[in-house]
């Protein structure tokens, strides 16, 4: 693992009315690697990525963003910092066209060079480019998810937190989606990612985390937890070893 | 024929602005869960704001209409949001719904109140007058109500759809937990939405006033009329219940003619009918799910 952590969650804590879900979750993400986060149902996965992004307030602990304390600050302060978030299921606007959603990635900023930025963006991904006109309903459920990572990376992150990517899609689009995550750690982006589809995740992961109870059991280089029988039999489906 | 393009006309120019009316409505469900059954009083409010100023004050007619605009932008955009909406939505929808029907009769009675309970003339903004075209008279009010409304609506929707402030409000609109993920500061956006909907009806309520003179009690039709047109049309879009608002008028217009005119609200309540019944969300509109 690298030296200096790109993100750093300390004794995190946060849960919604009476229920605490999170419950002192430490965690580090390296600069430039690809980190899963896997854990069974109501770990506290989901509810890690909105405390760390600023969409529900941590009741405790700390969070740090290259070097800085970023603990319970707003979405658009932490896009402006280069931390952008994907969340679970669908989030485009159907009745905008590809082009539009792209767009709506630096919605909150004015860019100067924006249209040049989104251009990039569809010559990058040719199977939105083709579409940018066309309305996003028309897109299937793996270009949506294209398109949506696609958007958050219009600001140029430096970390990528992204909640369940292959939900709903299909073994051969969650293979792609994989291929584009791990394609932007060669570009020098992070990501931070949470998978059910838990063997694959970590196949093409640097770091796994477990998560369990609202805390962090294990942080591991990816190989040694897709190894470990424990783990297996907990999380993976077992007869992994 | 001749007859027909004069109602047509007419019917546009009132479905104008139903339409104003119609698309707040929209606006204010879409951003903020809101249905505004004060609406019609939101529309009969402003004249007597213009009123106030030409007759109380003694300002020229453009300068009390800016004067309506600005106490429009600040009572029932920023004072309705903060005072009523805010503090009442976390409740549920209904609670807000009936807080709006006291704001139309707290509206109603004070204008009765303060300022007449007798409808009152309104100044209007072009010269009366007949353009004879196909062998049909058709009123340069009634065109110059069409123009101005079309107008107001399409610069409504260029804004709405070409500028980047447009579309941080349409994305709140139509999904705030993920505009609130891109940045976009949504809780502004709502605000602006309310004080969109206040210059849609101070608009409404200059263009219709000077036809239908200024009254307390005006508002009641009105809301009715456009809450009709908002459904019909389709309450989560906004060009749906333009639409609305268009057909609105047209049918009420017509039916009014050939049918019955005391049965004309009669004849708009079996449109709404109708379409709730085979399309219940509404011509234009599209169908709405959930999530809780």
């Amino acid at each position: 693992m690298a030296a200096e952590a790109l993100l750093a969650v300390e004794d995190l804590v946060a849960g919604y009315g009476p229920v605490t879900i999170l419950r002192g979750a430490s965690l580090e993400v390296a600069a430039g690697t690809v980190t899963t986060v896997i854990g069974p149902n109501g770990a506290g996965k989901s509810t890690l990525m909105k405390a760390v992004f600023g969409l529900l307030p941590p009741r405790g602990g700390r969070v740090r963003f290259a070097g800085e304390e970023i603990t319970g600050r707003s979405p658009r302060e932490l896009l402006a910092r280069g931390l952008v978030f994907v969340p679970q299921g669908r989030n485009l606007f159907p009745e905008l066209s590809v082009r539009h959603n792209l767009e709506l990635g630096a919605a909150a900023f004015a860019l100067s060079d924006l249209d040049a930025r989104v251009d990039a963006l569809l010559a990058r991904f040719p199977v939105l480019g083709e579409r940018a006109g066309m309305q996003a309903s028309v897109l299937s459920g793996g270009e949506q998810k294209l398109l949506e990572i696609a958007r958050a990376l219009l600001l140029e992150p430096r970390l990528l937190l992204v909640d369940e990517p292959s939900l709903g899609l299909s073994p051969k689009m969650t293979r792609e989606i994989f291929a584009i995550l791990t394609a932007l750690r060669d570009r020098g982006v992070a990501v931070l990612m949470i998978e059910q589809n838990a063997k694959s995740a970590l196949g093409i992961s640097d770091v796994g985390i477990v998560l369990d109870q609202g805390r962090v059991a294990l942080q591991a280089p990816a190989g040694e937890i897709l190894a470990d029988p424990r783990i297996g039999r907990l999380f993976l489906g077992g007869g992994l070893a | 024929m001749g007859n027909v393009l004069q109602l047509l006309l007419a019917g546009l120019a009132t479905g104008a602005i139903y339409a104003l009316a119609a698309a707040g409505f929209a606006l204010l469900w879409q951003t903020a869960r809101t249905i505004n059954f004060a609406q019609g009083e939101f529309v009969m409010l402003p004249a007597f704001f213009v009123l106030a100023g030409t007759e109380w004050l003694g300002l020229p007619l453009g300068l009390a209409i800016l004067l309506a605009l600005v106490l429009a932008l600040l009572v029932l955009g920023l004072l309705f949001k903060r005072a009523i909406v805010d503090p009442l939505l976390p409740q549920g929808v209904l609670p807000v719904v009936i807080a709006t029907i006291a704001v139309g009769i707290l509206l109603k009675e004070s204008v009765k109140e303060f300022y007449s309970a007798e409808a009152q003339p309104f100044p209007s903004l072009v010269a009366g007058g007949t353009l004879h075209l196909a062998g049909a008279v058709l009123s340069l009010q009634d065109i110059a109500v069409l123009l101005v409304a079309g107008l107001a609506i399409l610069a409504m929707q260029l804004f709405l759809t070409r500028t980047r402030l447009g579309r941080m409000m349409q994305a709140t609109a139509q999904n705030p937990e993920v505009a609130l993920v891109l940045g976009i500061p949504t809780r502004r956006m709502v605000l602006y939405t309310f004080l969109l909907n206040a210059a849609l009806v101070t608009l409404a309520s200059i263009l219709i006033s000077p036809v239908y003179l200024a009254k307390f009690d005006n508002g009641e039709t009105l809301g009715l009329i456009a809450f009709i047109a908002a459904i019909v049309g389709g309450f989560n879009q906004i060009r749906g219940a333009i639409a609305g608002g268009f057909l609105v008028g047209v049918v009420d217009n017509f039916g009014a003619a050939y049918l019955s005119s005391d049965y004309r609200t009669g004849i708009l309540l079996l449109l709404l009918i109708a379409v709730i019944l085979l399309r219940p969300h509404g011509l234009w509109g599209r169908a709405e799910e959930r999530t809780v």
